[in-house]
């Protein structure tokens, strides 16, 4: 029997509120699903759309999280301003490339929300194990 | 006379205070009665009235003050007795046992399941939550354990259980608990004591008692409720009645009328309840308040528009027979009642239990609420009637962590002043760096160490799957485990051998560890930047530790994108900022006044440039205390004061502006290192343009007050965005002509926390233009929060080439601009695109 499919979320968290909260799911030992890799950004301004998009184009993995600090927290006073626009042509570029709009998904995690992060990680993970696999894949 | 400070009590303004001097080149030593640092920031969720986060905004400050070699923490201590005289006090410091040597302990927390005594109420808590007998006190630094004397059966009976050899004893392979440490004493020599001993509730009985406190179940104070509402509380940030229950409905009942902040807290907290669960009905009873501060108002405003009920009222009565609902009638200017789940006693502030013995200790009194009192006839706020000895924070009287921070700034800035001959004679030198010459170019060779953290990795996953796994990677030519990571005996050893150019360090976070793994990667003879750091244990044994298989595969693919972004880690130099060592001050008000004497005192060069002729008879400056510093100003040498000249262009960046004088015989060119505007309210509008004209060259902002703002954040009340350039007094807020002072020292400890150095090292992790790629289309320009990045225009065989350029000085490293550039044109070093793309693709390699 084929292996059940088994989504892959490439995650960025910010280097700040974002990268603790995840940290903080850890140190409260909050259990979420193994399919988020995360990679730690200075912030979520930092992600350009295009590797989000490479991401997924290229069947790399099923969806995409960006995580930044909450309105009004950013390091940098308003990089996640800039990722909440960059999400607008995100969404934009996934319907011109057919992809459903649930593989992609922006967050604002404090750090001390973990039980928040590792909600977030959960709830993506059920809705594309629904969806299934990332029609670019191979 | 000696170049340290202590300062005892570590909340939000002794961490201040503290990071201000270390800036400044003095050594500090932060003591903390309790475990661990932080304060009562460290126990709130967010902070009034900028509604942050506290943990997001505090953790990162903890950990700077955590890795920092001029740093000393003495936490769990008290002061037990201060000798001596400004610039030279001898002070005995007692430290009490924690049972565990916090040299030895890794954190790894492998003692805390095999210990047999549990339930204790966790005071760090306030009550909520169960801890073992050995545990951490609280998530924060510094993150070692302890062992509570009084719950320890081993200490009680002199036996675990039935066991002669305690079972914690057994589990700890760094050996680190030590059951026969005793009080410690130590003296230490300082030149100056700034005391921050913090606020905390009263929570009295005959206060609170007939509200039901203590006795009817659901009822609880601010800060017990703080820990419901913090995720890292006792039920994980979800609000919860004593039942378990989930309430629908709460109250507050501010019982401080003595300030605004115990209505600023209750207000904070409904906000916090609202936002998180928008259904609860939320309501505040307090009696006639005023609120002083325009930001505390448009606090109020946003918590009553997002839904929080506000009733004035005069007394209360509480009511809880029957359902377990509580009944609360009020009276006075509205009456009525209404039912709550939870009602949340508000009590008054008062100083910190621990200062009436401290105050015994060093000889300056307390008033009834505990608060040190201010020598006689002194109208500063921060001077205590013993000389070398400044207050901050809630040790002076109740305020909230914004004006906290300020103090803490004043204070800094006031022990600065005073031992400025001493400044830098205590600092450590820096670190010997025998680095491996390596070239980004340079086939890797990676040395890999995968940390066991106690159980808390190795116990988790299987580890020699993944050693094997991870040595058959592309470039990988050893892989070690080691015991602890944080000891860095493992990545010395192997980098000491100088057979490898990169190094992967399989461990905890880089969020906690980098600064410590840096610091190793670099005595072990490697350039810092050519480490990485994947994060095993919080973000992969911690969160899957149920499946040992599912924790290996993870863990498997989290390495594999670690090697493969280290393969192409580059090695970068820090970048050296020249600094001009001087100021300049716009404006000679009560604040420009304070601030530019307390940089001359300090010893550095001021200018200070004042449109009126006469400073003297401006009507803020008549106050007894800014007439006197006034005449002090205007005897010290260090100071160049211009009355009657205006500000023309200003230009450059921190560290190196140059601002053109406009006098009213000729101009004049100054340059300095940073600049302060303390020009006071703005009245009307200006019929001269030149006036403003330095506002656009330092792209300054302005509310719709008309009041300058800057940096968000609370821990950033004066800095602008652009870096180096500070407001104070008037000119930022409604403030009084004492306020103002304050305000004008603290502004100097910013500044001088900039140039009193004559360079400034930064990380090189920021941005950098590649010509080739970039084609002058400037879109990055404008989004940049720095202004870091200009156009430039050269001629490149016969043909006009467009670029930009950034300003290393000024480049925050935040990657707006490498999102922003649609050709590849930008990116910041250390997370160069190619980086992360290789990372990304290795995720779907193994699969
Ligand atoms: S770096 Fe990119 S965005 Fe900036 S000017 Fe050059 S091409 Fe345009
Ligand atoms: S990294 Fe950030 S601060 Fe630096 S130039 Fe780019 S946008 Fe500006
Ligand atoms: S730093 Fe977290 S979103 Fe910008």
């Amino acid at each position: 029997m084929e292996k059940e499919y088994e989504p892959i979320i490439l995650t960025f968290c910010c280097n700040w509120c974002a990268y603790a909260a995840a940290d903080s799911a850890g140190t409260a030992r909050i259990q979420y699903p193994s399919n988020i890799h995360i990679i730690r950004y200075m912030c979520s301004g930092m992600v350009h759309p295009n590797m989000v998009m490479d991401t997924l184009t290229q069947g790399i993995a099923d969806g995409v999280l960006i995580c930044g600090c909450h309105p009004g927290d950013c390091h940098y006073q308003n990089g996640n301003e800039k990722a909440e626009a960059r999400a607008e042509a995100i969404k934009l570029m996934l319907e011109d490339m057919g992809l459903e709009e649930e593989r992609f998904r922006l967050e604002w995690t404090s750090a001390s929300e973990g039980p928040k992060f590792a909600k977030i990680v959960k709830e993506m993970t059920e809705t594309l194990r629904k969806l299934g696999p990332n029609p670019y894949k191979n | 006379m000696k170049g340290s400070v202590l300062v005892v009590g570590a909340g939000p303004a002794g961490m201040r205070a503290s990071s201000e001097l270390l800036q400044q080149g003095f050594k500090v030593y932060l003591l903390e009665e309790k475990p661990t640092i932080g304060g009562k920031m460290a126990q709130i969720d967010k902070m009034f009235p900028t509604n942050e986060c506290a943990t997001c905004t505090a953790l990162p400050r903890m950990l700077e003050l955590t890795s920092n070699p001029n740093m000393a923490i003495l936490a769990f201590a008290e002061v037990t007795s201060i000798e001596g005289s400004p610039g030279d006090f001898k002070v005995k410091i007692l430290k009490k046992p924690r049972y565990v040597d916090p040299m030895k302990c890794t954190a790894c927390t492998d003692c805390f399941p095999v210990c047999p005594v549990g339930g204790i109420p966790m005071e760090f808590n306030l009550g909520r939550g169960a801890s073992k007998a050995i545990s951490f006190y609280s998530p924060f630094p510094p993150r070692k354990a302890l062992i509570y004397p009084e719950k320890c059966d081993y200490i009680l009976k002199g036996k675990c259980g039935d066991k002669d050899k305690p079972p914690c004893v057994e589990a700890c392979e760094p050996e680190a608990i030590n059951f026969s440490q005793k009080p410690q004493e130590t003296e230490i020599n300082v030149g100056a004591i700034i005391l921050s001993t913090g606020l905390d509730e009263v929570r009295e009985d005959k206060l609170l008692g007939k509200y039901g406190y203590n006795k009817t179940p659901n009822v609880l104070t601010a800060l017990e409720y703080e820990r419901l509402l913090s995720g890292l509380g006792p039920t994980g940030g979800i609000v919860k009645c004593d039942d378990g229950k989930e309430p629908q409905s709460l109250a507050w009942l501010v019982l401080d009328d003595s300030s605004s902040i115990g209505f600023m807290t209750a207000a904070a907290e409904a906000l916090g309840t609202i936002e998180k669960n928008p259904q609860v009905s939320v309501s505040i009873l307090h009696k006639d308040i005023s609120l002083t501060r325009d930001s505390y108002s448009d606090f109020y405003s946003q918590s009553k528009e997002s839904g929080v009920q506000f009733i004035h009222t005069d007394s209360v009565t509480v009511d809880s027979e029957g359902t377990g609902e509580l009944n609360i009638s009020y009276e006075g200017k509205e009456k009525g009642n209404l039912k709550a789940e939870m009602l949340i006693l508000v009590p008054p502030l008062a100083g910190s239990p621990s200062v009436r013995k401290l105050s015994e200790v060093i000889g300056i009194n307390v008033d009834e609420h505990g608060f040190f009192e201010r020598a006689d006839g002194d109208s500063h706020p921060i001077h205590t009637s013993r000389e070398g000895i400044f207050l901050c924070g809630g040790a002076e009287g109740p305020k909230g962590i914004d004006s906290s921070i300020i103090q803490a700034c004043s204070a800094a800035a006031n022990v600065a002043a005073l031992l400025a001959p001493a400044r830098g004679t205590e600092i450590a030198p820096p670190v010997e760096k025998d680095l491996k010459p390596v070239k980004a170019e340079d086939e890797p060779e990676i040395a890999v160490v995968i940390c066991r953290c106690g159980m808390n990795i190795a116990g988790l996953l299987n580890i020699d799957e993944l050693v094997e796994y991870t040595l058959s990677m592309p470039h990988v030519k050893q892989v070690e485990i080691t015991p602890f990571g944080c000891d860095g005996v493992a990545v010395k050893q192997l980098l000491g051998t100088k057979k490898f150019n990169r190094i992967v360090l399989g461990a905890c976070s880089p969020k906690t560890h980098e600064d410590l793994f840096s610091l190793h990667t670099e005595l072990g003879g490697l350039n810092q930047h050519l480490l990485e750091i994947v994060n095993l244990r919080n973000q992969c044994t911690w969160v899957h530790s149920t499946d040992k298989a599912e924790a290996t595969e993870k863990a498997k693919t989290l390495m594999r994108m670690g090697v493969s972004r280290t393969a192409l880690l580059e090695p970068l130099e820090d970048i050296n900022i020249q600094i001009t060592p001087s100021c300049l001050v716009i404006g000679c008000t009560p604040c420009g006044i304070s601030c530019a004497l307390t940089l001359a005192k300090m010893g550095l060069e001021v200018y200070v440039i004042e449109s009126e002729n006469d400073p003297g008879k401006i009507k803020e400056n008549q106050d007894p205390l800014v007439k006197s510093l006034l005449d002090d100003l205007k005897g010290n040498e260090k100071a160049k004061i211009y009355m009657g000249a205006k500000i023309g262009a200003v230009e450059g960046f921190i560290g190196n502006y140059k601002a053109e004088i406009v006098k009213k015989d000729g101009k004049e060119d100054i340059d300095i290192g940073s600049i302060l505007i303390a020009t006071g309210k703005k009245m009307g509008v200006s019929s001269n343009e030149n006036e403003t004209d330095y506002e656009a060259d330092l792209a300054l902002t302005r509310d719709e007050k008309d009041y300058f703002t800057g940096m968000l954040g609370i821990l950033n009340p004066l800095d602008f965005n652009t870096e180096g350039v500070f407001m104070c007094g008037s000119a930022r807020t409604k403030i009084d002509a004492l306020e103002s002072v304050i305000d004008g020292e603290a502004a100097a400890s910013r500044i001088a926390g900039i140039i009193s150095k004559e360079q400034r090292l930064k990380s090189p992790r920021i941005s950098f233009v590649v010509d080739e790629s970039c084609d002058g289309c400037a879109y990055c320009i404008e989004p940049c929060p720095a202004h870091a990045i200009t156009l430039i225009e050269y001629m490149y065989e016969d043909n006009i080439k467009k670029t930009v350029q950034v300003n290393e000085a000024v480049c925050r490293g935040c990657g707006i601009c490498m999102a922003t550039c649609p050709k590849k044109g930008i990116y910041v070093r250390h997370f160069k695109p190619e980086q992360f793309t290789a990372m990304i693709k290795s995720i779907q390699e193994g699969a």
